[in-house]
């Protein structure tokens, strides 16, 4: 694409928040554009930390393994956001597998070309603060979840989260705009794929969601998962 | 007065009328609505928001429009970096 497109791509993105056109200039000229499939994975949790990212469009799944061989959703990845970034910065290896969940567009950054980025323009480092502080806050909120919460409200929780950051709206309500397994929505909320599948069925019966007919999850009535997540 | 709820009502969400005018936010919260902290603010109309809360629309748009009749509108774009 050309660079002006590439300026306009990062201009929204929270960790560029500020620049002058000098700056996403030079920032828009350090990134590689990686177009990435449906399925693909950025890198691999473990390894070596040696690029960052951020989406350029498309969604992407962060996916990390416990130590006894579970899979935990850690979050959803939008246009805009970054991945990897701060296990660049902390050397550390990528503590998760990003998976892509629509074929979409990446930009990426050498641990060299994003240290020299920020030397320059310090600002970014004072953006990334801002972004990770951001995460952190909806992590406690989650872990306050699993801590207090049974666990039907815990998937409206996690569902509401999902529309919040990448929903739709649509005629029947808001749709997810991606495919989510019931496995995923498990592997999101600590529990088991019986407990969602439970659950999501007889929100099903209730008219609350729209779960079999596409491969797209539809929230018809989201005040009443609002209600049952107790956040009404 | 700040004109708000012209023929755009059906239009406006409440989640972009708090963006825009905060001064909103004290209105929600005096009618025990909580949707300057719910996650579905984003999709919902003023009036769809009203309904779920069974509360009167028109009484609640009168109150937001007094309370925010005299403050500008927020220009900043909202989003968090």
């Amino acid at each position: 694409m050309d660079r002006q497109r590439r300026v306009e791509l990062v201009r929204p993105v929270g960790l560029f928040s500020g620049l002058d056109d000098e700056g996403l200039g030079a920032v828009a000229d350090a990134a590689l554009e990686l177009p990435v499939s449906k399925g693909e994975k950025l890198f691999e949790q473990g390894d070596d930390a040696t690029h960052g990212y951020v989406v350029g469009w498309g969604q992407i799944r962060l996916d990390q393994v416990t130590p006894d061989g579970q899979n935990v959703v850690l979050r959803h990845m939008g246009p805009g956001e970054m991945i990897g970034i701060v296990a660049v910065f902390r050397r550390i290896p990528f503590p998760a597998t990003p998976v892509v969940l629509e074929d979409g567009l990446v930009f990426r950054w050498s641990a060299a070309r994003l240290s020299d980025l920020m030397a320059r323009f310090p600002l970014i480092a004072q953006n990334a603060l801002n972004v990770v502080g951001g995460r952190i806050e909806e992590l406690q909120r989650r872990l306050q979840e699993v801590a207090t919460q049974r666990v039907e409200q815990r998937i409206a929780s996690a569902l509401l989260r999902l529309a919040n950051q990448a929903g739709r709206r649509v005629e029947e309500g808001i749709e997810i705009p991606f495919p989510l397994s019931r496995q995923d929505l498990a592997e999101m909320t600590a529990t088991t794929l019986h407990t969602v599948s439970r659950t999501l069925s007889a929100w099903d019966q209730e008219g609350i969601v729209e779960s079999r007919r596409s491969s797209h999850l539809v929230i018809r009535r989201p005040h009443r998962l609002v209600e049952i997540a107790g956040q009404a | 007065m700040t004109k708000v709820f012209t023929e755009d009502l059906s239009d406006l969400t409440v989640g972009e009328l708090l963006r825009r005018w905060p001064a909103a936010v004290r209105i929600f919260l005096d009618y025990k609505m909580n949707c300057p902290a719910c996650p579905i603010a984003p999709f919902m109309t003023v009036d769809e928001a009203a309904g779920e809360y069974h509360v009167d629309a028109q009484a609640l748009k009168r109150d937001i429009e007094q309370a925010i009749g005299s403050a500008a509108p927020s220009h900043t774009t909202g989003e968090r970096p």
